[in-house]
């Protein structure tokens, strides 16, 4: 793809106001004056590091707020700029892969220095590829086992606990 | 690299010819079965040609009025040697000038992709269903374009469509070209002959030309611009994952419901549209029917129709219409049955009524079962939803601050190593474009954009463009635009 079509996906990418994203924790109220509930969730949006308490709009379907972990939604600006999830969504982040690659500068002029027989450069040979690494967030209801083994063992956390996993790492229970 | 050329030979003439064709057809030019040309040579004063464009300078006293001028959109050749070098179609024709015993016109002339019809008019193509060959794809856009299968070398690739229903749409043909061919590693390139082809991207694959030393004139290089420091390549997972939700309450009903019904058949819709797909259905009885008087025998059941719907049943015993019906005729019968008056004198022995008494009691009876049932219905919505996976490559070596990332979106992606294989090429090559490497060279007609030159001191050159002067007497050097690599 030219420099151009990457510039203008990224010109229309700062525009949107609206996000897919994957829900990792199941709705929980945030704060209450005790007339007002507020729900949220933490969401991960496809980027390094997830969206934390994002409130669920007050105008959204009362569906959402029985929103499981994984469930793909839709996220949207409020008016502050703030996001909240107002509806269900077909899409939503899926694998996050990252491989690390050692590419080599050139230095101007003769690369061998004048030396004879030199090493032979590009070529791919200097360049080094490393191991891909997973970044996926995803979430999943603790098991026996883990809830008696994390966490400060049996009774620290509850039935029904959420591990938010980064890859194949526990990040944090929920 | 174009196979069918040789390069000139040091110190060798280079006979260059002009040509100009008033009917021919690109199909034709790419078949070699031109035959309409007009010799412009000997009225050509300077000529610039690169792989995009020719820029001539004519100059004439009366010859090249009438049918031998040049017009915009017919076609003119460059020969070298009289073999086809490259033809392009005229784009304009400017500073002509008519002065006492001279004319001269300015023409200049682009390669068939560099036009509208190619890079402005947005497009659309038709549907594609999964496992369509993306050469097929490519093909169906090219001959879209007018392209006649002669004009088109693409080499087969063994990638195809994932996702059922692939459109394309709203694009220029190029873009559709760009976002299908660099899913394999490839790009978008019409030669000079006039050929649709697919130029590598692969930067660390064997040079195509070895250049000795007699034949470089010079090396200009320059670094400038910030390399990428990584690649992300955003992919729709061909596979649908399935997300479910909280158990929820989907429905809820009081029914009545009795002697005066054989069955009641409720549908039960999990969503009002019925597109909710639910597993895991409960049925709650918060009030049973056979609590009833006599109700015992009464069937409450709820029946799964499919994962949209469901149907709630309530029949009675099969015999209570029946009883009702013979009670109630029982009682009519009774009726006629007349009291007894006993041989001696008494009271009337209340037979008959006994009888209807009885018959009406039992009526009455059947007519008390009738009650009042409250149920629900609880589960588990599901649904399938698509994965957009995000694969990165990124340079190990590059500072935090100077973090510049380039983004490409594109569902041709068939699964992760694809994607891993696009990401890691396009991180290297972006990375390698920011050095320029610009040579002179004596001139080859092999060379192509996207060929790799490898010169004597083993440091490689991507090629993004040339150019010569063809102007009469001008040295045969070549000028190339590139990269390191």
């Amino acid at each position: 793809m030219t420099f151009l079509t990457n510039i203008i996906s990224a010109e229309i990418d700062s525009k949107k106001t609206e996000l897919d994203g994957k829900i990792l924790t199941l709705p929980t109220l945030m704060v209450t004056d005790g007339a007002a509930l507020i729900y949220c969730v933490d969401v991960d949006v496809g980027m390094k590091n997830p969206l934390r308490n994002v409130p669920i709009a007050t105008g959204a379907s009362s569906d959402i707020t029985y929103a499981s972990i994984n469930n793909a939604v839709r996220l949207k600006r409020s008016a502050s700029g703030r996001w909240e999830v107002y509806a269900f969504s077909k899409e939503a982040p899926g694998t996050r892969t990252r491989i690390p690659i050692i590419i080599p500068d050139f230095a101007f002029g003769d690369p061998t220095g004048g030396l004879n027989d030199p090493p032979a450069m590009g070529s791919g040979e200097n360049i080094i590829v490393g191991t891909p690494e997973d970044l996926t967030y995803t979430s999943r209801f603790l098991t026996y086992e883990e809830l008696s083994s994390l966490g400060g063992g049996y009774g620290a956390a509850p039935y029904g606990a959420v591990g938010v996993y980064k890859g194949n790492t526990l990040e944090r229970i929920v | 690299m174009d196979i069918t050329w040789d390069s000139v030979d040091l110190d060798s003439q280079r006979v260059v010819g002009v040509f100009y064709h008033g009917a021919a057809t690109p199909e034709q030019m790419v078949r070699g079965t031109h035959d309409d040309e007009f010799d412009l040579t000997p009225y050509v004063s300077r000529a610039n040609q690169s792989q995009n464009e020719l820029t001539i300078t004519l100059n004439w006293h009366q010859e090249l009025y009438g049918v031998s001028q040049a017009q915009a959109g017919k076609l003119i050749e460059v020969r070298i040697n009289s073999t086809m070098l490259w033809w392009g179609v005229i784009d304009s024709l400017s500073e002509y000038r008519h002065e006492s015993g001279a004319r001269s016109l300015n023409v200049v002339v682009r390669s068939r992709d560099a036009s509208p019809a190619w890079r402005t008019v947005k497009r659309i193509t038709e549907p594609w269903p999964v496992a369509t060959p993306l050469n097929t794809i490519a093909n169906s856009i090219l001959f879209e374009l007018g392209l006649t299968p002669i004009e088109i070398d693409l080499p087969l690739v063994p990638a195809t469509t994932v996702h059922s229903n692939t459109q394309l749409a709203n694009m220029t043909a190029w873009e559709m070209l760009e976002a299908v061919m660099i899913a394999v590693g490839g790009a978008p390139y019409v030669s000079a002959r006039g050929r649709f082809k697919a130029i590598n991207r692969d930067t660390t694959r064997a040079p195509d030309i070895v250049l000795t030393p007699d034949r470089i004139k010079s090396v200009t290089s320059s670094r400038s611009g910030l390399a990428p420091s990584n690649v992300k390549i955003k992919w729709l997972s061909p596979s649908l994952t399935k997300v479910s939700r909280q158990e929820i309450m989907l429905w809820s009903q009081t029914v009545t419901f009795g002697f005066f019904q054989q069955k009641l058949h409720i549908p039960v819709l999990y969503s009002d549209d019925k597109t909710q797909r639910v597993e895991g259905v409960r049925f709650v009885t918060i009030e049973s029917i056979k609590k009833g008087f006599g109700m015992a025998g009464y069937i409450e059941r709820f029946d799964e129709v499919s994962i949209y719907e469901g149907r709630l049943v309530l029949r009675a015993g099969f015999e209570v219409g029946l009883w009702f019906l013979y009670f109630g005729v029982s009682v009519a019968v009774m009726a006629e049955i007349p009291d007894e008056v006993p041989a001696a004198p008494g009271p009337t022995i209340p037979t008959g009524r006994i009888l209807m008494v009885s018959a009406l009691l039992a009526t009455l009876a059947v007519m008390t079962q009738i009650h009042t049932g409250s149920y629900q219905v609880w589960g588990t919505p599901f649904d399938y939803v698509y994965g957009r996976n995000t694969t990165e490559a990124y340079n190990e070596n590059t500072p935090v601050f100077a973090e510049n990332e380039t983004v490409i979106d594109n569902d041709f992606i068939m699964n992760e190593e694809m994607a891993q294989a696009l990401a890691v090429r396009e991180l290297v090559y972006h990375t390698r474009a920011a050095q320029s490497y610009n040579l002179s060279i004596v001139d080859d007609p092999r060379i192509e954009v996207g060929d790799i030159l490898q010169l004597p001191d083993q440091s490689r050159v991507y090629v993004l463009g040339y150019k010569r002067d063809l102007t009469p007497g001008a040295p045969a050097i070549l000028d190339i635009e590139g990269f390191r690599v």
